[in-house]
């Protein structure tokens, strides 16, 4: 079976090319456009990866980690945020708010998947 | 089974049962089967004939003539089972349909399909997807997503 | 691509609005934080977005804005008319600045738009702006790559805690292993004694030597999102690949850790990075605890990579499956020409082909199944966890985990069943006080009991709460207003009520089982599998699942029978006795009953409902099998032979009759039909 990606954003744009890379590369992927909404699709599901945006509308990529983490079935699930370069406390703060790792755009297919590589097989 | 329904080609398959011409989309064709042992479910309706292992998958297999309103004949070397796909409830269902025998793979435009008559004898009208004609002959174009994808066999209690 | 960039224009267009909204409302009230953040976090993304999509120049002016916006966002400068106006103008600017390929006409521009925001943050700051803080991110030019493997030495000791950020430190050595040859050695040393570990910390840590022509940049980006919760050195050990000289990799260790015991892992298992422990001490006591090691480790969420198992696509399973069932065929056609040409050295090679292709068969179909068992653990853990922070004392009982299923099958129950656990946690089992009150024993069970019945696999779990409590539901049933016909309902049907969509008795929408999903979901689930779950419950004593599934692509063990031409298998597990009978024996007057041994019980022959009772043979048989604890006879003319039958589902078509579970390929190819027996008996009787 193959691993289903949950990738939360506001911008569509990112969405679809994250989608687009990521079902290439043989993932399944499922679409929240906000902290909101991913939670609504990790209920009741098994999720194998958490890829989220920091700033989204309603609740933003640390709140949703944080709140992801207090789910029995997500407490290890791997989970990435995307940032922008040159973000350095960013990638720190979400650390700590449980995210495994980070993703900075720009980013191409090869950087995408080499990330996930280091988090998900 | 990996069955797929490969969509969006003029091509179709074409086949017959007493003397009317039929022709099916040939993106649901997937295979044509010499006509062998069937394993009749007991006290089903009678044009679904049984089922068939085809390669380690049980296949039902319905009988083209029953379920079309043609008398029973007894089968011929030319007798076969044409297995085809369909989507039934979001899957991909695989069938197989016994037929008097198989004719050429025919390519129609979709400007030459005509839509089907409102009369049928015995025949119901939603089967057919339209009609078309080749060399003088009528060919009948079936719906199969709504001729199978209904069906769903019940057992009668007993065969009086 | 072009696909995307069209989309993020349109984005763009979008947030320019949005933005403009927000600059018009931030005039009106220039103290709106939240107004503030959602200018921040759009300049942000079209930042971000820009950048992916060739829109260079609006990622470069809105960094410069998204600067600017910092400022008020951190709440160290107050926003101002002027700012707003100016903002506003630049976004007219920036829907100039649209364009993949700039020209100058366009680089000019967006110089002036960053010059312009650039003074508008030094007259709010009134400092010097650095270039650091304002130019755009230099990527790090590229490396030189070595050409020739150098070998060096990493020390990976993660936080115990790693774990809780979803890190699975394999799969850094893993990737490691991408990046040249290793040689790896897994510490135990802070391995704690069995019942003191917690699988959730990881205690182990990593040594190893690696002979790579990447540079050691990237060797340190693999650790990259763990440099805070994990030591990591790198060292060079020396300019060539000295992997396969042992003696140097161990003078290394030795002169680094005097009295650690390191243990090594064997090339060949490597390249998976199994906790596979070769070689341990000849000392007693290091192996008794490496094993124990390696059982706990298989329950934590640490090795996700078991010891002794690999993974192979279901898909390939089922390829696999099928090539089997034809090879079967092909052997039932060599047997039949076998003993047509009675060649004794061609029935020889005939019989041994037989005996493999059945055994292979046989391997083929256990390979899909996989006991419960696998997935009992999830459940320890959650009524675990889940008590704990419920505060309440609370143990899982379970039985039959060994009951094996299709593993599609198991996959798909595991969320059912956390589902009705939660649930049972929850709502079910009662606080501790509560209990004591109730003259309970304090500490509530859960129990999760499998068992193969019939051709089900029957899976009960049930709890000693408090019960459904058949008013609430009733009212919450009137109060949806969406089941008005409850006079007429039984109790019975009452309860089943909270399988409807929509429904949930819980007045608080607690963390742990509220929130959208409900047994509604749970119920789908199920019958997706082709499954039934039932529920039933008692105020103050219990409440009961009862989720029956089918084998679909199970194996059962069964009796091969034949009526007429048509074979039949009958489940052992039902099946009481065997008899032969004579035709006259077979009463049919006024009810269907048999006398064997002393005790009448009624009958159904099968050939008189398959065959139109035409060709009633002289003798027949007589199974005897359990339907509701009664004894019922169900007569077929021959019994062949014990068989083990892999049942393979019916087809959607045949959905809807329940009298046949499935069907089964015999060694000829020819196919077998599995009874339902309870099904049947209901229906013929």
């Amino acid at each position: 079976m193959s691993k289903q990606i949950l990738i939360a954003d506001d911008s569509e744009s990112i969405r679809e090319v994250l989608a687009y890379s990521l079902k290439n590369a043989g993932y399944e992927v499922l679409m929240a456009c906000d902290g909101v909404d991913a939670l609504k699709y990790l209920d009741g599901r098994t999720v194998d990866l958490l890829l989220t945006d920091y700033h989204m509308p309603n609740m933003n990529g640390l709140e949703l980690i944080g709140k992801v983490r207090k789910i029995e079935n997500y407490k290890f699930i791997p989970i990435l945020v995307l940032t922008t370069e040159n973000q350095n406390n960013l990638m720190k703060e979400a650390r700590d708010s449980g995210a495994t790792g980070w993703l900075t755009k720009p980013f191409n297919t090869e950087k995408l998947l080499q990330t996930l590589r280091k988090v998900i097989r | 089974m990996a069955a797929e329904i490969i969509q969006g080609l003029n091509s179709y398959f074409t086949f017959r049962l007493g003397s009317e011409l039929f022709a099916v989309n040939i993106g649901h064709v997937t295979k044509i089967l010499g006509l062998s042992e069937i394993t009749r479910v007991p006290n089903s309706p009678k044009y679904f004939r049984g089922i068939i292992n085809l390669f380690g998958d049980v296949l039902p297999v319905f009988d083209g003539r029953l379920k079309f309103g043609f008398p029973e004949v007894e089968s011929t070397r030319n007798t076969c089972i044409l297995v085809f796909v369909f989507e039934l409830d979001g899957q991909v269902v695989s069938s197989g349909i016994i037929v008097d025998s198989v004719e050429k793979v025919l390519i129609f435009e979709s400007d030459q399909i005509r839509p089907a008559p409102t009369v049928g004898k015995g025949f119901n009208n939603e089967y057919i997807h339209g009609i078309t004609t080749y060399k003088d002959e009528f060919v009948i174009i079936l719906n199969l997503e709504k001729i199978f994808s209904e069906e769903e066999i019940s057992l009668i209690k007993s065969v009086e | 691509m072009n696909s995307f960039a069209e989309k993020f224009k349109a984005e763009v267009g979008e947030y320019c609005e949005r933005l403009e909204s927000g600059l018009l409302l931030l005039e009106q009230d220039k103290e709106n934080d939240q107004v503030i953040d959602e200018i921040f976090r759009i300049m942000h993304s079209m930042k971000g977005s820009g950048g992916m999509f060739g829109f260079d120049l609006i990622s470069d002016v809105t960094h410069d804005l998204e600067s600017l916006y910092d400022l008020f966002r951190n709440k160290k400068h107050k926003i101002d008319s002027e700012v707003i106006t100016f903002t506003l103008n630049s976004i007219d600017g920036l829907h100039h600045l649209m364009v993949q390929k700039p020209e100058d006409e366009h680089l000019a521009r967006a110089e002036e738009l960053k010059l312009a925001t650039r003074q508008q943050i030094l007259r709010l700051t009134q400092e010097e702006i650095t270039p650091e803080n304002l130019k755009s991110p230099v990527r790090s030019s590229a490396l030189e790559q070595v050409s020739n493997p150098v070998t060096y030495f990493i020390s990976f000791i993660p936080d115990e805690d790693i774990l809780a950020n979803g890190t699975n430190p394999l799969y850094l050595i893993d990737e490691l292993h991408a990046l040249g040859e290793c040689n790896i050695r897994v510490s135990f040393s802070q391995l704690p004694a069995l019942s003191e570990i917690n699988p959730e910390k990881c205690y182990l840590s990593w040594n190893l030597f690696i002979a790579s022509t990447e540079n050691v940049e990237t060797l340190h980006d693999v650790f990259i999102f763990v440099t805070k919760h994990a030591q990591v050195t790198i060292e060079k050990v020396a300019t060539f690949n000295v992997l396969q000289n042992e003696a140097v990799l161990s003078d290394f260790l030795n002169a680094k850790y005097k009295n650690e015991q390191w243990i090594s892992l064997e090339p060949e298992v490597q390249p998976a990075i199994k906790t596979e422990i070769i070689d341990p001490d000849e000392n007693e006591e290091a192996g008794v605890l490496l094993k124990s090691v390696a059982e706990v480790s298989k329950n934590s969420v640490f090795a996700q990579t078991t010891v002794d198992s690999i993974r192979v696509d279901s898909l390939k399973i089922d390829q696999y499956m099928n090539l089997v069932s034809e090879l079967i065929t092909a052997q039932s056609r060599l047997e039949m020409i076998s003993t047509k040409i009675k060649n004794p050295d061609l029935e020889q090679i005939s019989e041994a082909f037989e005996k493999l292709s059945r055994q292979l068969r046989d391997n083929a179909f256990y390979m899909s199944l996989i006991p419960l068992q696998s997935i009992a653990v999830r459940f320890k853990r959650l009524v675990h966890d889940l008590s704990k922070s419920l505060e309440k004392e609370v143990v899982l009982v379970t039985d039959g985990m060994e009951t094996e299923l299709d593993k599609n099958i198991i996959e798909k129950l595991i969320e059912p069943i956390l589902h009705i656990i939660r649930n049972s946690l929850d709502h079910g089992i009662e606080s501790k006080s509560a209990r004591l009150a109730g003259q309970k024993d304090p500490v509530g069970t859960i129990s999760i009991k499998a068992s193969t019945i019939g051709s089900y696999v029957q899976i009960v779990i049930e709890d000693d709460g408090a019960g459904l409590d058949l008013n609430k539901i009733k009212e919450k049933a009137i109060s949806k207003g969406i089941f008005p016909d409850l006079a007429s309902m039984t109790q019975e049907e009452i309860f089943h009520l909270i399988f409807e969509p929509g429904f949930s008795t819980s007045e608080l929408i607690t963390d742990v089982s509220g929130r959208g999903v409900g047994m509604d979901v749970v119920k789908r689930r199920v019958q997706e599998m082709r499954g039934s779950i039932e529920i039933s419950t008692e105020k103050n004593r219990f409440t009961r699942f009862t989720i029956k599934l089918p084998l679909s692509l199970s194996i059962i063990d069964g009796l091969l029978t034949s009526v007429g031409e048509s074979y039949y298998v009958i489940p052992s597990s039902v099946i009481k006795k065997i008899y032969t009978i004579k035709r006259e024996l077979l009463k049919t007057e006024f009810r269907q009953v048999v006398e064997l041994e002393g005790i009448q019980f009624p009958y159904i022959n099968l050939h008189q409902e398959f065959e139109n009772g035409n060709h009633l043979p002289e003798e027949q048989f007589v199974v005897v099998v359990a339907f509701d604890n009664q004894s019922f006879g169900l007569v077929v003319d021959t019994v062949i032979r014990e068989y083990q039958a892999v049942i393979k589902p019916l087809g959607r078509q045949l959905k809807g009759q329940d009298v046949f579970s499935g069907a089964s390929i015999l060694g000829t190819g020819q196919l077998a039909l599995v009874i339902d027996t309870n099904k049947m008996i209901q229906k013929y009787s």
